[in-house]
């Protein structure tokens, strides 16, 4: 699924924090450890999304036929709004969620349900 | 759906900005409106800025007199020029229902005056400062709330079956807002989206095929009832804030709403609020005269709940014009809806349980 918003929004506004507010006196150790947080995120995502999206496309053509992976993408939302793809369907909601992980793994990879998700799957490992 | 909720991070932030500059004619008017509608000073340094919401600000102030001591009190105000439509029902009708609830014995802020346009400080409410907790993680956390903490959920069960039973006979117009209107305007959000998620798109779907076929009761709604809108003391719940997305409907939206993950701040094995169980908050319900809502209930307004949290995520994150830099609040939120979309994948593959 898309990132939004895009790492160069993201990079934006560190660059409108850092330009405009943290010279003045409404800097904050909150907007600072935000910002912190945004460049992470965006580290993150230089380094892991490459692979998030191949894996990402080669389920949707495996799900949908081929196509380039925004049509695809566009296409699955479409199917899963009309019904064309049952809402139950177990091959589609092993796509979201593999698909949902990876993007978790990028924004937010302290989110408990992330942690927990992770925990699980670990466990089936074994 | 115009407005985009308030700014929602982890609870409120803990800088707060202090407004000293007597070039300031905000600082200027607020001196004069203690002087001239207070009947008090203010005590010079005291006021400061507590939150950063999206479009409301709030603001603590001392006020020194007129009876003996200082007084702490809030001042929440849509600064002059902030459009309605982003701020919910508006001040003076959030002040009544504050009002109207303390009245029923819900804990609110005791609400002091309402602004006129003459104090030249936009519109907004000064009501008194309740002394405690609200930052989620702290109320979570923190050593000395943890003897009442196993006692939060079954309160805050009690306190909303008080705001389900105001009687709005003689209340200013409100929002009716039952489950279809939420879902026809959670579908015009999505459509409008910057981006488009399957995931959403399912939870829309699963929503459509699951409406109930009648409205239902007619309630108060808080709308927003979550750790991080409510004072917490060592003796419980103290108050309940942030009433401007209350609205009329199904009461069952505000007991899901305080269940959702995102908040429970990290604390996942406890669904309400990160400190509870449901089945706390549903016995301190029910004993408050209110009947028990059936699981499947609750987990239809959990989706819905979610859903729109994760659409306001994008919202928020959207710049106003073309090129623009939004805040990097504002920014880091748009990419919590990821968060989202693994809760609502949760939510409607039973991998939480209700």
């Amino acid at each position: 699924m898309r990132a939004y918003p895009t790492s160069a929004v993201l990079l934006d506004s560190v660059a409108r924090y850092l330009r405009a507010d943290g010279a003045t006196v409404s800097s904050s150790a909150f907007n600072t450890r935000v910002s912190v947080n945004i460049l992470e995120l965006v580290a993150r995502e230089l380094r892991q999304q490459d692979v998030a999206v191949a894996d990402e496309h080669e389920r949707l053509v495996d799900l949908l036929g081929e196509g380039d992976l925004d049509a695809l993408r566009d296409l699955l939302c479409a199917r899963i709004a009309d019904g064309t793809i049952a809402s139950n369907d177990p091959e589609m909601l092993e796509h979201l969620r593999l698909t949902i992980l990876d993007r978790v793994a990028i924004d937010q990879p302290r989110y408990s349900a992330y942690r927990r998700a992770r925990e699980t799957q670990d466990m089936k490992k074994f | 759906m115009g407005r985009v909720g308030k700014s929602a991070d982890d609870g409120r932030r803990s800088d707060p900005l202090t407004a000293t500059d007597d070039a300031d004619p905000f600082v200027s008017s607020m001196r004069a409106f203690v002087r001239d509608r207070l009947g008090g000073t203010l005590q010079e340094g005291s006021l400061e800025r507590l939150t950063g919401g999206a479009s409301q600000e709030t603001w603590a102030f001392e006020m020194h007199g007129p009876s003996a001591g200082n007084t702490k009190l809030i001042l929440r105000r849509v600064p002059t020029g902030v459009a309605l439509a982003d701020v919910g029902i508006g001040p003076e009708r959030e002040a009544w229902l504050m009002q109207r609830a303390g009245v029923a014995g819900v804990p609110v802020p005791a609400v002091v005056r309402v602004l006129e346009p003459r104090d030249q400080l936009g519109r907004g409410f000064i009501s008194a400062r309740v002394d405690g907790e609200t930052l989620a993680v702290r109320i979570n956390r923190d050593e000395r709330l943890s003897a009442i903490r196993p006692h939060l959920a079954r309160q805050c069960g009690t306190v909303l079956a008080g705001i389900h039973a105001i009687d709005l006979s003689d209340a200013p117009e409100l929002p009716y807002r039952p489950a279809r209107v939420q879902l026809f305007d959670l579908e015009q959000l999505h459509r409008n989206a910057p981006v488009r998620s399957p995931t959403f798109e399912l939870a829309l779907r699963w929503l459509s095929l699951n409406l109930p076929e009648e409205d239902g009761v007619r309630c108060l709604v808080h709308g927003d009832f979550r750790n991080g809108n409510l004072i917490i003391a060592p003796d419980g719940v103290r108050a309940v804030l942030d009433w401007e997305l209350a609205h009329i409907g199904d009461p069952v939206e505000d007991i899901a709403y305080i269940t959702l993950n995102s908040w429970r701040f990290g604390t996942i094995d406890k669904p309400v609020g990160g400190f509870g169980e449901y089945q706390q908050l549903l016995d301190g319900y029910v004993a408050a005269g209110m009947p028990r809502p059936s699981n499947a209930t609750i987990r239809f307004w959990q989706i819905m709940g979610s859903l729109r949290w994760g659409l306001v995520c994008w919202e928020m994150a959207r710049p106003p014009e073309p090129d623009t830099a939004v805040t990097v609040e504002r920014a880091m939120i748009g990419r919590r809806a990821s968060e989202v979309e693994l809760d609502l994948l949760d939510l409607l593959t039973g991998v939480e349980q209700i």
